[in-house]
């Protein structure tokens, strides 16, 4: 089932990460290409986020290799096509941000040191927060909105970069089930529009109909890895402890979603 | 008043205030923002002992009080980065180090005495000279054009450390670049505000603004506003009333403060005795936007979703209903339109 044709995008060879000496995951292989949604399943503490967050050197690199787009991670320069978003409970700080200065945030990375904001990245911008559904909002300070609603500001900051890959750290934790529909509607989305797709969580449940991909990590290693049917095949076998592979046979309300076109062919309505 | 700006120091003294009030609060906000306000603090002790130094030395006191507080703001933040257990300890030592060594070498020094010390911890509008004003307004100049170039990329530092990095933005030298601004406003402020007072004119200003604020950059803006307006009102009153200017300033500035914050008081009060008489949808679990399903109607500044039959604007994290007929008389009873208000007043 799996594609072999895009390049890969992501590609790690026998690598561990940890902090300073200790590690957390080890000796992980692991080839993402381009077009894939892939989970990456694991309990609490199995070392996903480890892996995630090491991606973008934030976790240590202890041994083996990371490549990006082809490229070693630390000679990889080309930041904004690898968009992160990553694990935060709240984006309420002791100063007040709306929503758009924190989208805007996420298109530092293409703007040159004495730059301004140019049309462009305010255009940008603007269509991040329509793809997230947030354009309303644009002007509401974010420690206002609901969790759910924050995380798509995550999202939507990530989006303002124009990534080919967002790599996405336990985005529906704490987020009620209607809030979780909606971010899965924009992910639908935004996967329609060609976007490769790495979410780390523990929930399979809000991502059953999207992904094509599973990878279970469990003690710092590689438990499984493989498309979504043989993982439903093996779903137990894998997760001793887990009742993850339940919610797959389970229809959901956003199914059509899928099946839909993006909503760049929805007609002039984004322009 | 005509009297007043006839005098030469004070005309001094009104100018540096100004440099001070502009400079202070738009270093000040980042501080508050990674939640640092009493760095500064810290910063003016050590750079105390700089002032020391230079006393004893016969040297101006505002060079080596620059050395000594740039000197501790790199070692600081290289300690914080590093987040070692003891980070926290090892601050103190640095702090208290400095304020230790200013009496001491003070006490030692033949062209001063501990009392010396007084008109630079708590400012004394007599003291700034023509060539500190020259050294003032260059540094000034410094700080806003760093500010300037660098604030949209600190806010990100400061806001999410983590993202800023993997987005492949140099964290470490922007939190260093952003301790060096904390250093150089210091030492901007040792004449009029003082050593141990600087810190309030960095940290208070923002925080009244943000009660007004909607917004980074709107906040920002009163920020600057009330650092300038307490600043040199501070500097005015201190000459009236033969007060310490720093002590003055900072009272000032806290004045500022409580009237926001009673203000900010009174107008949730209001708008939530406004928020009986707007109407929220209940318990809404969907989420309207472009392509939802619903059919979208321009409503003055925003969309209305027609839901069920019933018009839904996007209020904060919830939904309120919208009719019609309402575009005008609910919109005033809004917390909104006196946000709206102080924005237009506030930004650009």
């Amino acid at each position: 089932m799996r594609v072999t044709g895009p390049a890969p995008v992501i590609e790690l060879r026998g690598a561990t990460f940890g902090y300073g000496e200790r590690a957390v995951v080890t000796d992980i292989d692991l080839t993402i290409r381009a077009g894939e949604v892939v989970l990456v399943l694991g309990p609490n503490g199995s070392g996903k986020s480890t892996i995630a967050k090491g991606l973008f050197g934030l976790t240590d690199l202890l041994a083996g290799e990371v490549d990006v787009f082809g490229m070693p991670r630390a000679s990889f320069r080309d930041y904004p096509r690898l968009g992160y978003v990553p694990q935060r409970h709240t984006l309420a700080s002791s100063v007040t941000v709306t929503v758009a200065e924190v989208v805007s945030s996420g298109r530092l990375s293409r703007q040159s040191w004495l730059g301004l904001a140019t049309r462009a990245d305010r255009a940008q911008v603007r269509r991040a927060l329509e793809l997230v559904g947030l354009a309303d909002r644009a002007s509401v300070d974010v420690g206002a909105l609901s969790g759910g609603q924050q995380r798509r500001v995550l999202i939507a900051r990530a989006l303002a970069g124009e990534p080919d890959v967002l790599v996405m750290d336990e985005p529906t934790a704490g987020v009620d089930i209607a809030n979780q529909h909606g971010l899965v509607e924009v992910l639908a989305r935004l996967v329609a529009e060609g976007l490769t797709l790495v979410v780390v969580t523990h929930e399979l449940a809000a991502f059953a109909d999207l992904v094509t991909r599973v990878v279970v990590v469990d003690g710092g290693r590689i438990a499984f890895d493989g498309s979504r049917d043989e993982f439903v095949a093996t779903g137990s076998e894998v997760l001793h402890d887990h009742d993850w592979h339940h919610h797959l046979d389970r229809p959901t309300r956003w199914s059509p979603v899928l099946s839909a076109e993006g909503p760049l062919s929805q007609g002039g309505s984004r322009s | 008043m005509s009297e007043m700006l006839g005098i030469d120091f004070m005309q001094r003294a009104l100018l540096a205030a100004f440099l001070v009030g502009l400079a202070a609060p738009l270093v000040g906000v980042f501080l508050v923002q990674r939640r640092l306000a009493l760095i500064g603090d810290g910063m003016g002790h050590v750079a105390l002992a700089g002032v020391a130094v230079g006393v004893w030395a016969g040297q101006s006191p505002v060079w080596t009080a620059l050395i000594g507080a740039v000197i501790a703001a790199v070692v600081v933040e290289l300690i914080r980065s590093s987040a070692s257990a003891n980070g926290d300890v090892a601050l103190a030592i640095i702090f208290y180090g400095g304020i230790a060594a200013s009496v001491v070498i003070i006490a030692k020094s033949s062209r001063g005495t501990p009392a010396s010390l007084t008109a630079y911890l708590f400012g004394a509008i007599t003291t700034v000279t023509p060539g500190d004003l020259w050294v003032f307004g260059v540094l000034t100049v410094v700080i806003l054009a760093v500010v300037a170039v660098l604030r949209w990329r600190l806010f990100a530092v400061a806001s999410d450390e983590e993202y800023a990095q993997s987005a492949g933005l140099p964290v470490l030298a922007l939190n260093l670049a952003l301790a060096i601004l904390t250093a150089v406003t210091v030492v901007v402020s040792m004449r009029i505000v003082g050593l141990l007072l600087i810190s309030a004119l960095m940290i208070v200003p923002n925080a009244a603004a943000q009660l007004i604020g909607r917004s980074f950059r709107s906040a920002l803006a009163w920020a600057v506003a009330i650092g300038l307006v307490c600043s040199v009102g501070g500097v005015v009153v201190s000459y009236a009333a033969d007060t310490p200017s720093g002590g003055t300033i900072v009272l000032l500035a806290i004045g500022v403060f409580l009237v926001a914050a009673v203000g900010s008081a009174v107008r949730s009060r209001l708008a939530r005795a406004a928020g009986a008489r707007h109407d929220e949808a209940e318990g809404h679990g969907h989420e309207h936007g472009p392509g939802c399903g619903h059919e979208a109607i321009p409503h003055g500044d925003h969309v209305d979703y027609v839901h069920d039959g019933h018009r839904h604007a996007p209020h904060g994290a919830h939904y309120d209903e919208h009719s019609d007929e309402d575009s005008d008389e609910p919109a005033r009873a809004h917390e909104h339109s006196v946000g709206a208000q102080l924005r237009e007043g506030g930004s650009r």
